[in-house]
């Protein structure tokens, strides 16, 4: 099976094109923005050093949040526009499973949502012990202590250091972003489904006048 | 103001080389998700073959207007089915496309990547040319939809985001006589019809509700009334109208003060192209003089009204675009990406989403009349 899988929803903008159980190749740059600009080039660039054809191609995997609202946008719009030309099924991955992906022992998925809160979902040994919610810092703090079974523990990801003193044995991994292999990976053990939808856990910030 | 032909050679744009094309189109600038199928023969023809719009009009309303972030959610999650269903009406495959045109700005960001995303993704998994398209471009190509006509024309473009009156010699090439300075037309319809109490989108809900009405019951201010150049200035006119609009009480009222803005619009309008069509006359001296009037306040029937009858006055041929390609749409999106391709002028991968964007880039950052934002000329 052939996956071209794209993260744009973590302070990066990453590809990767995965074949049969293995990267044939694995581009990731640190982006705040500009991911619009750079995504389509870094997909062709990536295919081109897989020495893949679009049409090669039988999966497009995305993340799908949560994360930055343009970026994971402008993934899942690459994604679909790809799946749609293509004939091929997108799937969606969580960009917090994506981060957790393959690690063992308690995983804190974190990421600095600004405004005083995070994103957060919780791993203990690859299974989701949380489902991705969005918590203000002290009550994400109480959901890790809460969760937390014990043992070797890491919290990752750019909201990792707002939660350091919960778990104080906790390594912190604050520069965690998914790898785009995990992506393909992730993708290639689900079932094809319904196109996949963003994951915002947050209202656009909006009043109806008057309200 | 002595506008020059810009490229005498421009007319008509077919090359030789150039075997017509079929292009998709995609529009996600504002708040309609829109995709097109037109194909375009060697001929200078256009045929439309799909032209599919989706509205979030409702998903707006309850706001007073366009919310970005809402607008950019809806755009998402209806995008691909919506370049399906225009492919399907088109009775299109996509190995039968030429190139794949999609709006790079000027509008709303968020929006603007969706669609330009997802543009760029079919490109590049058909191996087809981007066409990174202006939206301001679209509208002023449009009423070519409907009827071939010819380079260079004359274009009042006038929407809820716009209102220019440029000289149109063909894609790229686009010379500004005058805009706003302050608001633009189809923005006073849209206020001016919330301090009415009417509902959004405000334009059209004025012009039903000013059938009847006397236009002359209230005086409104006449911006710029017999001052040099093209420009335009519509915020006067709100605030008049916001003012008057508090002291009104019965339906009549109301009625008569709608009627007289939409005269108010329309009549500023008239006289402001009046203005640009005589210089432009000056400047195509042999004749073959076209005026060309596109974008949401042209589906305004007042407005179409006064300006067929100022052409017909000036020995101008008028042209309007059909209704359906006035308002935000896709088919206009796909016609400028084919009249590109045909002149060879696609975009990379890496292209650009814009918020500003001005049609005529260099005159628009030069301009002394109107003093850029702070992140440049809008539009």
């Amino acid at each position: 099976m052939n996956i071209l899988a794209l993260d744009t929803c973590v302070d990066a903008c990453s590809v990767a094109v995965w074949a049969e159980g293995q990267a044939l190749a694995s581009l990731s740059e640190p982006m705040v923005r500009g991911h619009q600009e750079r995504l389509a080039t870094m997909a062709a660039e990536a295919l081109g050093a897989a020495q893949m054809t679009p049409a090669a191609l039988d999966r497009i995997a995305v993340t799908v949040g949560p994360g930055s609202f343009t970026g994971l946008r402008v993934g899942l719009a690459f994604a679909k526009g790809l799946g749609l030309a293509l004939g091929r099924p997108v799937i969606g991955v969580g960009a917090l499973e994506a981060m957790a992906h393959g690690r063992t022992g308690f995983i804190g998925a974190c990421v600095d949502a600004r405004r005083g809160r995070v994103y957060l979902q919780a791993f203990a040994d690859g299974r989701a012990v949380m489902a991705p919610d969005i918590l203000d810092v002290d009550v994400a703090a109480a959901r890790i202590a809460e969760l937390w079974n014990g043992g070797p523990a890491r919290l990752i990801g750019s909201g990792a250091p707002l939660l350091a003193q919960v778990l104080p044995a906790a390594e912190i991994e604050a520069a965690a972003t998914p790898d785009p292999v995990a992506v393909a990976q992730i993708a290639a053990g689900r079932e094809p489904g319904a196109a996949p939808r963003p994951l915002y856990l947050r209202a656009p910030d909006a009043k109806i006048p008057g309200s | 103001m002595r506008p020059q032909p810009i490229n005498p050679k421009s007319n008509p744009p077919v090359q030789a080389q150039d075997s017509g094309s079929l292009v998709l189109g995609i529009e996600t600038s504002c708040d309609e998700t829109a995709a097109a199928v037109v194909r375009r023969h060697a001929d200078g023809r256009v045929e439309v073959l799909s032209s599919v719009v989706s509205s979030q009009v409702e998903a707006h309303a309850p706001y007073g207007g366009v919310v970005p972030e809402i607008a950019a959610r809806a755009h998402v999650e209806s995008i691909d089915a919506i370049i399906a269903e225009a492919m399907i009406e088109a009775g299109a495959d996509f190995s039968e496309l030429d190139a794949v045109a999609a709006t790079a700005g000027p509008g709303l960001v968020g929006g603007v990547m969706v669609g330009l995303s997802a543009g760029k993704a079919i490109a590049l998994a058909r191996g087809l040319p981007l066409i990174a398209v202006n939206h301001l471009e679209g509208h002023a190509l449009s009423a070519r939809l409907g009827a071939p006509i010819a380079y260079p024309f004359l274009l009042l473009l006038v929407s809820g985001g716009h209102c220019q009156l440029l000289e149109v010699a063909g894609v790229g090439r686009c010379r500004r006589l005058g805009s706003t300075i302050d608001d633009a037309a189809g923005e006073a319809f849209d206020k001016i019809a919330k301090t009415l109490g009417l509902p959004y989108p405000g334009g059209p809900a004025l012009e039903k509700l000013a059938v009847g009405g006397d236009p002359a019951r209230y005086p409104l201010p006449r911006a710029l009334l017999g001052r040099e150049g093209a420009d335009f200035s519509f915020s006067g006119l709100k605030t008049a109208a916001a003012r008057i609009a508090e002291r009104l009480t019965t339906p009549e009222e109301r009625r008569d003060l709608a009627a007289g803005v939409q005269a108010a619009i329309a009549r500023q309008l008239a006289e402001r192209t009046e203005r640009a069509m005589a210089a432009y006359a000056d400047a195509h001296p042999t004749g073959g003089l076209r005026f060309v009037v596109a974008g949401g306040v042209a589906a305004n029937g007042e407005v179409r009204r006064v300006l067929n009858g100022l052409a017909q006055a000036h020995g101008y041929a008028f042209f309007a675009p059909p209704l359906a390609y006035c308002t935000d749409n896709a088919a206009m999106i796909a016609l400028a990406g084919a009249e590109r391709l045909a002149e060879g002028l696609v975009s990379g991968l890496d292209a650009l989403a814009r918020p500003r964007w001005p049609l005529d880039e260099a005159a628009a950052a030069s301009s002394p009349t109107h003093v850029p934002g702070r992140k440049g000329a809008k539009a």
